[in-house]
């Protein structure tokens, strides 16, 4: 105890010393003398107790005689031959983890074991650990374990440490000092110093960044948390559990913590957290400071990335400070929520990729739990600028506040899916992958306008090598991630063509930004454009623009290798470094000869939140597919209509089908193959059906039920290209079929035409289908939805533990399966497979083989071929950036819920009826007395589809229009439009008997 | 047909166990997949006969559980018409692997001679043998009478 105080005395002397020459402002010497009254209010507080406390106050106590034991054990009492058994000076305690010394050291403490006088010869000692600390032996000095070791100050290591050591002891805090300010200023009544200290350590990032580091101590903190009550009556076994325990605890440094991990961290989470609940509660005015504090610190912290986007270590230093602010946001994010959150948002979004993995990995692994809550403070904050800006005529997409928030959110939003459940990336189908890849720089062609360069792969995805697919579970729900005030203000279009816009500038419009750096700040910028470039391998290539500081041409080589990508220039003057030239978020140039800089952020374009589509709910995204559809059909229209006027053919801007009803299979499937052969890209043109001999003209609605009699016919067991799995209603390929692949090819067009013409399906396939489709692999997770006895059963499998495994399941890795026929098939798992039986030993392998047999090895001809025609339609759209395979199914089929009071609320009428008018009441009345089975079909006649579009029944915007008065002719609709004619009936039972006489034959199109 | 040495032992087990209640199993050796056999209860009303059954092994055995159907008409709270029965045992959510034929037929004994009301696929039936056991049991042991195969060795 004592020798805590010397050094907190030590400190502030030291830090007097730098601080006197360099800044005699009035505050630092204030401070001084504040944290001399701390050290001597500290010792009169342990010395009473009050008695309300006193329960608290033992384990206090309790917690420092462990502290003890846990430095004997750990770096001894330093006096020689020490014969103290538990004392590391005695040479016979064997080198501890952490973790086991803090499990022991409470051990000694429940035996009270012998505990050795603190040496006075400290100076000595701490000497000799220094030299164990060079030789990494793991043994800290007494500044580390105050928490003043600054792990990241390799780069000024070299320098000999005093001038540093006291810079760093200036203002960083850590929970000990905070409560003894705390308590200080509660017995003074004035929060001035605390106040004043806090001011200190935020200010500065260095201070920060060297705050609540984890002591060795930490250790037993945590393990006091789980540890029963009573310490003095602990069991061998609970020592051992209390250890590990903690190696699973997510806030412990457990032995997998090595600097060199992605999410390794030395923040003490515990530790802060409480220190800052408390701060927060006793309500003393530290939030304010800290307000504007941290927007000030903010601030700095923006210049300091931009300037030093390459400084490693500087950069790390940042991730802490701001894994430390976010801390304290989520805390206090009432108070911190309008000025200082804004702007540190803003900060963050400076980081560069790598920094934002690393701060995505370090709340993924040590604050899990507390994901929600960041996330939900991001929410309300997006949402309250979402709603103070509307109206003003401000666009979602130029409010600062909401972007940099919508930023943020993304590094959570990978943090939670890297805290959940995650598929091993090698079910992500590797060809799709190495296609993407080489496309990004395939050849020059691909930067002419005609051929756009579609691989948006988000660059934390690749920096984290994780993706939306491989998410099973994740820890916050994906649709918390939703913004609805955000979804609903967006306007989609806009946000659309700012996508496009950024999605062109891939290189061309990419405009480099020359800044000066001066010693008295940065210069005006100039911007150059890259005028030519050359792909020499995959790995290199060559830019060419024009330098206007220099006004000549200037070649720049990129090197691309794993983890960078160095760029040198003809100029010796310019350019060191480009971060992320794949995704072109942002060019950052380091300067050379501090002369120039160059950096150019993809903030220069416009922001899209199509690239952040996890904040829009699925009804908006639809939104935005809808615009990429009907954009690209009107360019398909355009091209068309000005190649045929030099051809001279007659201008199609239309894909035409003509089928007759009769034979609706044979004729699409001729008339599409015909077109997938010869010309695909007529395939984005607009649908347009015609049925020979009958009147209907396509606007919507003809293809609607086009649509839906061919997948009628098509997922038809009968017609023997899909099978019906009788106990999960689902349908699946045919792996015995004998249709050729083109039969399924024209499938997978039918199903790409149908999301391309926003037309819903009914098509039940299991998830797993719009798992491939997007790019993964069937799984042993997809079984579950597949088919969940198969699932259970396998589970079952790989549960029996017991030795007889061979004899009770008699398997082999020979397995059967039934054709159309009923005839029983025989498939090897592997070579052989009939003669080796599962047992304990391979029952993994036969439940992955097996797997992967189901979901992917016997349908993949067929599935190959359907995933063909899909992408055939949609693979120049964004799709794969807005949906995830859960959502695709939505957008394929529909919700599954039928809300018919959700459709009345929001049903239209015209031609003189109102919601009021009789007729309208009576036919409510009569619908929602109607069984599911005829409320589909209503859907379906007055909208050609029974299922629900995504977003619910309200998103149809039926409309009920007057058709004459009384008479004797049925109800018609227009289904391209939802429109439903209802002649008014004199009565209710007439109108409810045409009405079940209109629905109930309504295959057909024509006039009555 | 490698794969079906599963269904071979279990055969060969089966029928070397000489169950009381389970006799007369036949098996087509050309498709193991599908079994026939005679249940012979011992508890009236179901004791006078005896019925035959036929299980129905998927493909995908053991990983999917069979399916069980009687052949002979029995007057059963738990079994329709159809002769259709619902045994947990072999249910989706229930199967497990490992569960051997042998243990499904003693589960299908003792459902035959202890009927479960709670959970009937014919509520009338049910209804009845709650309400009026004695009417229940009369109608039962006509009706086994009736329609029911001889019991072997009696």
């Amino acid at each position: 105890m004592n020798s805590e105080d010397n050094q907190q005395s030590e400190a502030s002397e030291t830090s007097r010393l730098v601080e006197e020459p360099s800044s005699s402002q009035a505050p630092s010497s204030d401070y001084n003398k504040t944290s001399k009254t701390i050290s001597t209010r500290e010792q009169t507080i342990t010395v009473s107790p009050t008695s309300s406390e006193s329960d608290e106050m033992k384990r206090a106590i309790a917690k420092k005689l462990i502290e003890r034991y846990f430095y004997q054990l750990s770096d001894g009492c330093g006096k020689p031959n020490c014969s103290n058994k538990n004392c590391a000076s005695s040479g016979s305690v064997e080198a501890l983890s952490p973790n086991q010394a803090a499990a022991r050291a409470i051990q000694l403490y429940s035996q009270e074991a012998e505990l050795c006088e603190l040496h006075p010869a400290k100076v000595a000692k701490t000497q000799d650990c220094k030299a164990n600390v060079d030789d990494g032996s793991g043994t800290k000095t007494p500044q580390s374990r105050r928490g003043r070791d600054f792990p990241h100050s390799s780069k000024s290591s070299q320098d000999i440490s005093l001038a540093e050591e006291q810079n760093v002891n200036v203002s960083s805090i850590d929970e000990e000092i905070l409560n003894k300010l705390l308590d200080d200023c509660k017995l003074t009544n004035s929060y001035a110093p605390l106040i004043r200290r806090l001011g200190n350590c935020f200010s500065s990032r260095e201070s920060i960044c060297r705050s609540f580091q984890k002591m060795p101590t930490a250790h037993i903190d945590a393990m006091l948390e789980k540890a029963p009550k009573d310490l003095k009556n602990l069991k061998k076994e609970d020592f051992r559990t209390l250890e590990g325990d903690l190696d699973k605890d997510e806030d412990s440094s457990d032995n997998s913590d090595k600097p060199s991990d992605p999410h390794h961290s030395n923040v003490d989470f515990v530790s802060l957290r409480r220190a800052m609940a408390r701060l927060y509660e006793e309500n003393s005015g530290a939030f304010e400071t800290l307000n504007q504090t941290i927007q000030n610190l903010a601030t700095s912290l923006c210049v300091d990335l931009i300037r030093y986007a390459n400084d490693y270590d500087l950069i790390e230093d940042i991730v802490t400070v701001f894994v430390i602010l976010f801390e304290i946001i989520v805390i206090g994010s009432s108070e911190l929520m309008e000025i200082a959150l804004p702007k540190l948002l803003q900060a963050a979004t400076y980081l560069p990729v790598w920094a934002q993995a690393r701060l995505a990995a370090i709340w993924a692994k040590h604050r899990a739990s507390g994901l929600q809550s960041l996330l939900q403070t991001l929410q309300q904050l997006i949402s309250v600028h979402v709603v103070a800006g509307m109206g003003g005529g401000c666009l979602i997409q130029d409010n600062d506040a909401v972007v940099c928030a919508t930023k943020v959110m993304k590094i959570v939003y990978y943090a939670s899916m890297l805290a959940g459940t995650l598929d091993s990336s090698k079910y992500r189908e590797d060809e799709e992958t190495e296609s993407k890849t080489t496309s990004t720089f395939e050849d020059e062609s691909l930067f002419s306008f005609t051929k756009t360069v579609l691989s948006i792969d988000d660059p934390l995805s690749s920096a984290m090598g994780i993706n939306v697919l491989d998410s099973r579970k994740p820890f916050v729900s994906f649709e918390d991630f939703y913004n609805e005030p955000l979804s609903e203000a967006i306007e989609m279009d806009t946000d659309y063509l700012n996508y496009k816009s950024r999605k062109l500038g891939t290189f061309l419009s990419v405009q480099v930004t020359f800044r000066l750096c001066r010693k008295n700040g940065l210069s005006p910028e100039f911007r150059v454009g890259i005028m030519s470039w050359r792909r020499h391998s995959k790995r290199k290539l060559t830019l060419t623009c024009w330098q206007q500081v220099e006004d000549s041409f200037v070649s720049l080589e990129i090197i691309i290798s794993d983890d960078s990508c160095a760029v040198t220039s003809t100029s010796p003057r310019l350019l060191v470094s480009l971060e992320d030239l794949a995704s072109n978020q942002i060019l950052v140039w380091k300067y050379a000869d501090d002369k120039i800089s160059i950096f150019s952020f993809a903030d220069a374009t416009k922001f899209s939140y199509m690239l952040y589509s996890f904040i829009l709910t699925p009804a908006t995204k639809t939104l935005a597919l809808y615009y990429d559809s009907r954009i690209r059909m009107y360019s398909e229209r355009r091209n068309n209509i000005l190649t045929t006027q030099f051809a001279g053919e007659p201008p199609n801007p239309y894909l035409n089908l003509k089928v007759r009803r009769d034979n609706i299979i044979d004729d699409a499937l001729v008339e599409l193959e015909l077109i997938a052969m010869g010309n695909p890209k007529d395939l984005k043109k607009q649908l347009v059906v015609e049925f020979i001999g009958e009147q209907g003209i396509d606007e919507g609605g003809l293809s609607k039920e086009f649509f839906q009699l061919v997948v009628e016919q098509i997922f038809n067991p009968d017609y023997g290209m899909f099978t019906y799995q009788e106990d999960t209603r689902t349908v699946w390929f045919n792996s015995t079929s004998f249709e050729n692949e083109a039969q399924f090819t024209l499938i997978g067009i039918v199903l790409g035409l149908a999301i391309y013409n926003n037309i819903i399906l009914a098509v039940n396939f299991p998830m797993v289908v719009y798992r491939k489709l997007m790019g993964c692999k069937g799984s042993f997770a997809d079984l579950e939805d597949f088919n969940p006895a198969f699932s259970n059963s396998l589970k079952s499998m790989l549960n029996y533990q017991e030795s007889d495994m061979e004899e009770v399941f008699t398997q082999t890795f020979q397995i059967m399966y039934k054709d159309v026929f009923g005839n029983t098939m025989t498939h090897d798992l592997k070579p052989n497979g009939s003669e080796i039986f599962v047992n304990q030993d391979n029952k993994q392998e036969f439940v992955d083989l097996y797997t992967d047999y189901l979901l992917n090895v016997s349908v993949a001809k067929q599935f190959k071929a359907f995933k063909r025609g899909f992408q055939m339609v949609t693979d120049e759209s964004p799709l794969h950036l807005l949906f995830r395979p859960e959502e695709v199914e939505v957008l394929v089929c529909g919700s599954k819920k039928f809300d018919f009071d959700e459709l009345e609320k929001a049903t239209e009428y015209e031609g003189g009826y109102t919601k009021e008018s009789r007729i309208i009441k009576q036919f409510w009345e009569i619908i929602h007395a109607l069984p599911m089975d005829l409320k589909r079909k209503l859907l379906e006649f007055t909208t050609g589809s029974d299922r629900v579009p995504v977003g619910g029944l309200s998103k149809l915007k039926l409309v009920i229009a007057r058709n004459g008065p009384d008479s004797d002719r049925l109800p018609t609709s227009h289904t391209c439009f939802n429109v439903l004619l209802l002649p008014e009936y004199t009565d209710k039972q007439k109108l409810e008997d045409r009405l079940m006489k209109a629905i109930s034959y309504s295959k057909g199109f024509g006039m009555l | 047909m490698t794969s079906t040495r599963r269904l071979q032992k279990e055969l060969a087990d089966l029928r070397s166990s000489d169950l009381k209640s389970f006799k007369d199993i036949q098996v087509d050796e050309a498709n193991l997949l599908v079994w026939n056999g005679l249940i012979i209860p011992e508890n009236p009303p179901y004791n006078k006969g005896a019925f035959r059954i036929e299980i129905n092994f998927p493909a995908e055995y053991p990983f999917k559980p069979p399916k069980i159907c009687f052949k002979t008409k029995i007057y059963h709270p738990n079994i329709d018409e159809k002769g259709q029965v619902c045994l947990p045992i072999i249910s989706a959510e229930n199967w497990k692997p490992a569960t051997k034929t042998d243990q499904v037929i003693q589960a299908l004994i003792a459902l035959v001679n202890d009927p479960e009301p709670e959970h009937p696929l014919r509520a009338d039936l049910a209804e009845e043998f709650q309400k009026d056991r004695k009417k229940f049991f009369k109608t039962a042991e006509d009706f086994t009478r009736k329609h029911s195969e001889k019991r072997p060795n009696e």
